[in-house]
């Protein structure tokens, strides 16, 4: 289970190993504030999606979850990516109402973005990861809550990074997105140091 | 604050800030090259390279030439195996000096150590490229310029002294590696992790930099072969860490004022 978290934290990073959420990781992570606040909000959504993905994907979607009922051969799983993308956008959707009601000031910073963390590749590549994995109920909470913090890290380590490049001296059309997608990259660098130590 | 030079000379040695980096680098390599002759072409195109990227883009952007890179190119020559040819260490060290200084503005304008960059890319790049330990003479020849360092304060001592920490800690738990492995660990620490410009800046940050880089270059050892590759990879781990590391320990330090004031 440890082994689980640490890889999902470090070792399978999904912004910087499998650069997955990329579109969100660069555009908001001008302000660490903001950066916190929606890796907050990916925790969230990642930590309750994907169990629940899971939970719907093995008593449902499986080949053989259908056994209860008589229909041993039915084999569902290839509407899991409609199906997972719906239970992300219900939940996103409750996540944004509860943000405007107590957090206004972060929902206005997240901007389009919180409603687009629907279909942020990087909610829908965890569950996806959870069935090719094969992980059970609790695997895929604690792979949840993992991803979403190991991304939430990123985008804080970049949104840090970001504000302290604000001193920098560069040309100026690397300024913003240009920075951004090569401090992606050396952030990526460092992040292989845990390829070699996984499970 | 007993370790350190007085105030004065300080200031003056930020203003001669990469002369006495060289100077203090200047030993070991100069060591390693008597021990091992070959070395010396992988210095001559590494410093070459380092100093072509800066004379372009000083000439682009019409900036002064800063020397960015050479503290690079003299790591490099002293970390490189000695198998690496010199089309590799020229790719090696032009990426590493390109993306690690120059584009954000040359030398001191950038976040990871340039050192450790250019070992990291070349060993990402070329994987039978791991860097190695220094030959034992060229870590006794460093100790004058570590020395020299910490007491000007162009390198951390709490990054060196929490690195001390995380290394014991991590050591207890897996095991001792070994003094030459502990050797290259403290080399590490003062010319890589402890980079003036690679590491946070906040005390408390540097101490808790210095100890996670040590655990992990430790932890990580025996999955990448041995100590030096894996000193590598922690610090480009936390220099990349570093500013939120720094934020988070200003942000904590804010909520503790603003709950003793009002």
């Amino acid at each position: 289970m440890s082994g689980i978290l640490f890889d999902a934290i470090f070792a399978d990073n999904l912004a910087l190993s499998f650069f997955l959420g990329i579109c969100t990781f660069l555009a908001v992570s001008q302000k660490l504030s903001t950066a916190v606040g929606l890796g907050l909000a990916l925790i969230a959504v990642q930590g309750v999606t994907v169990p629940l993905n899971a939970l719907i994907y093995h008593a449902l979607l499986a080949k053989g979850a259908w056994g209860w009922a008589g229909l041993p051969e039915v084999d569902l799983t290839h509407l899991r990516i409609i199906v997972f993308i719906g239970v992300i956008a219900a939940v996103v959707q409750v996540l944004e109402m509860a943000l405007d009601r107590f957090v206004p000031v972060l929902h206005r910073g997240l901007g389009i973005f919180l409603p687009l963390i629907t279909v942020n590749c990087a909610i829908l590549g965890g569950s996806l990861f959870m069935v090719e994995r094969r992980y059970d109920i609790a695997e895929a909470a604690i792979w949840g809550i993992g991803s979403g913090i190991g991304w939430a890290l990123a985008i804080a380590a970049l949104a840090a990074i970001r504000e302290r490049l604000r001193y920098a001296d560069m040309p100026e059309g690397l300024q913003g997105l240009g920075a951004a997608f090569i401090v992606t990259g050396l952030m990526s660098l460092g992040f292989t140091a845990f390829g070699g130590l996984a499970r | 604050m007993t370790y350190a030079a007085p105030l004065a000379l300080r200031r003056h040695a930020a203003r001669f800030e990469l002369r006495l980096r060289l100077a203090a680098l200047l030993p070991p390599v100069a060591v390693r090259l008597a021990v091992e002759p070959g070395a010396a072409a992988a210095l001559l195109v590494a410093v070459t390279v380092a100093l072509g990227c800066d004379l372009v883009f000083a000439e682009l952007r019409r900036r002064p030439v800063r020397g960015s890179g050479l503290v690079a190119a003299l790591i490099l020559a002293l970390l490189a195996p000695a198998e690496a040819g010199l089309g590799e260490i020229t790719v090696a060290m032009a990426l590493a000096v390109v993306l690690g200084e120059l584009v954000f503005g040359g030398v001191g304008f950038g976040f990871v150590s340039t050192g450790a960059l250019a070992l990291g890319i070349l060993s990402l790049s070329f994987p039978h490229l791991a860097p190695v330990a220094p030959p034992p003479p060229a870590l006794w020849a460093a100790l004058p310029g570590a020395a020299l360092l910490l007491w000007c304060g162009l390198a951390a001592m709490p990054v060196v002294l929490g690195m001390g920490v995380g290394v014991a800690v991590a050591g207890a738990v897996a095991g001792w590696p070994g003094w030459p492995a502990a050797a290259v660990l403290a080399f590490g620490a003062v010319f890589l992790a402890a980079d003036p410009f690679g590491g946070p800046v906040t005390a408390l940050a540097r101490w808790l930099f210095g100890a996670a880089v040590g655990a992990l270059a430790l932890l990580l050892a025996p999955a990448q072969g041995a100590v030096a590759p894996a000193l590598v990879f922690a610090v480009l781990f936390g220099n990349v860490a570093a500013p939120l590391a720094d934020a988070a320990v200003l942000a904590v330090d804010d909520l503790r004022r603003g709950g003793r004031h009002g």
